[in-house]
């Protein structure tokens, strides 16, 4: 992977700081730049996106739309599809709603994040969903490298979610769809140290 | 591209027939890439959210980054030919509240088009509208940066805005073997359902594989129709060791019943192009998020917004 070089200019006279930053170039320097001037224009969501695949995952296609142009809070379709999902998986049962407990989860659909959080739990080594899944003591939000994919199908189909203490296991988890058994990345797609973290264009 | 062979099995077909949809006639979507129809079709795709990302700054514990990458698939060493659309607002909303709502916002605004385009960050600011929609917080800019560069904001936020290689992982081809609804490609519009017909009978390419598995159907076959003829057997994703079955020893395989996993090998699709995305990169001070606020909890979510609503 090649490494992104930062070299920050400071334009005292601008106030303002420009770095050249591309993986596959070298540091440029620029002139400052005249900031522009926003009219107050009004502008109308039309994509939303906090958790990945979770819309995916959850939500019939035509309903994609329904919750790209509605705020997470408020979104029309997007608990219930969840329920419905899980309810589908694992029939609630008198003691055990998977459904429920799991779009208590991932609704809102936003991220959970503690400004003040540690690391993220030493049993996934990642930081999406950590803050929702263990009481708030770990950052949460998601890092980069976060193998989100996996933790989603874990606790869709696996046992992830008994495995935290949310709710009793049923012996209801599928195993051929739990993991998506991408163990090795290339190195390539891996984040960096320096800012802006991503890794470079290829 | 390249694709790992993937020999003899029902499942390299079903792998093979998406990968051809996915670069020929039909690009798809992953983590929400291509999400929709009208956002996959658009002429400039920087409306189109791939992925957003909330960690600590790994070389500054003081700090968060926030990142959003748009602008889906770009191939190889054509990073630098795709610009964000001016005439979009890309926005962090970010909330202190039970209720969810925001209470500060970080926004983003392109100016001009081509390698010459200047790109603008304001926040966090106390947004001038809660709700979809929503104005520039003009008062709050801090600084601009050229396209593919990063800055140092006059409040302590560093920004950039460029190409970067997409780094979102996932086995799609084995995703779409089950759930082939998720592919936009599948859909001929966004009011589509792609339903099965005598014409296209059920199976992938056509959007309705899930009401296959009878465990899915109740929630992704919403209009009930019956199975088709072309169904896969058995929903799972691959690199299982051989012998790997659905069920665990005490278990009851949940409603799809116990049955043999794949062992194709597993495929990272998102690194087959292998493909770069646009990025947002936004390093925060953490002050400028909790000062003034009685919590350290925040929710975040971001959206893009167009003058049309469309």
């Amino acid at each position: 992977m090649k490494k992104v070089n930062l070299t920050l200019t400071v334009l005292a006279a601008a106030g303002l700081a420009l770095t050249a930053c591309s993986g596959n170039s070298p540091n440029l320097s620029h002139p400052p730049i005249v900031v522009p001037t926003a009219a107050a224009q009004k502008y109308i969501q039309i994509e939303l996106l906090s958790r990945p695949a979770v819309k995916e995952v959850f939500e019939p296609f035509q309903d994609h739309q329904k919750s790209n142009v509605a705020e997470p809070y408020s979104d029309p379709t997007i608990d219930a599809d969840i329920v419905a999902t899980e309810d589908a998986l694992r029939p609630p049962t008198a003691t055990l709603d998977y459904g429920k407990t799991l779009a208590s989860v991932l609704y809102p659909n936003a991220y959970l994040v503690n400004l003040a959080g540690g690391a993220p739990p030493a049993a996934t080594g990642q930081y999406f969903l950590s803050t929702e899944l263990s009481g708030g003591t770990s950052f949460g939000g998601r890092a980069p490298n976060d193998d989100v994919v996996g933790l989603e199908l874990a606790a869709l189909f696996g046992n992830a979610l008994s495995a935290v203490g949310v709710i009793a296991d049923d012996h209801e988890e599928n195993n051929c769809l739990s993991a998506q058994n991408i163990s090795t990345h290339d190195p390539a797609k891996l984040s960096t140290s320096n800012f802006p973290y991503l890794p470079a264009p290829r | 591209m390249k694709l790992r062979p993937i020999l003899g099995t029902v499942t390299a077909v079903v792998a093979l027939t998406a990968a051809a949809l996915l670069y020929t006639a039909h690009p798809v979507k992953s983590s929400d890439h291509q999400d929709t129809y009208n956002l996959a079709t658009r002429a400039n795709t920087s409306a189109d959210i791939t992925d957003v990302y909330v960690f600590p700054a790994p070389d500054n514990a003081n700090n968060v980054v926030f990142a959003m990458n748009v602008v889906p698939l770009i191939p190889p060493g054509m990073g630098t030919t795709k610009f964000f659309d001016p005439t979009l607002l890309w926005q962090f909303k970010i909330s202190h509240q039970s209720s969810g709502v925001e209470d500060q916002v970080i926004q983003m605004t392109a100016k001009g088009t081509g390698s010459a385009q200047t790109l603008s960050v304001y926040g966090p600011v106390a947004p001038n509208e809660v709700g979809t929609t929503n104005t520039v917080v003009t008062t709050s800019n801090d600084g601009a940066v050229a396209y593919n560069t990063a800055g140092a904001m006059s409040n302590g936020v560093t920004f950039f805005a460029g190409p970067r290689s997409d780094p979102f992982f996932f086995d799609l081809f084995a995703f779409f073997t089950f759930l082939g609804d998720r592919n936009y490609g599948t859909h001929t519009s966004q009011s589509d359902p792609g339903l099965e017909t005598s014409a296209n009978p059920e199976g992938l390419g056509n959007g309705d594989v899930a009401s296959n598995i009878s465990g899915l159907a109740p929630s992704y076959d919403k209009t009930g129709n019956s199975p088709g003829p072309n169904a896969p057997a058995m929903a799972s994703f691959n690199g299982f060791a051989s012998g790997t079955m659905s069920t665990s020893s005490g278990g009851n395989g949940g409603a799809l019943g116990a049955y043999a996993c794949s062992t194709n090998p597993a495929s990272d699709t998102l690194d087959a192009g292998p493909f770069n995305v646009l990025s947002y990169v936004v390093e925060v001070p953490k002050s400028l998020l909790t000062t003034g606020f009685n919590t350290s909890t925040i929710h975040v979510w971001a959206t893009v917004s167009s003058s049309t609503g469309s």
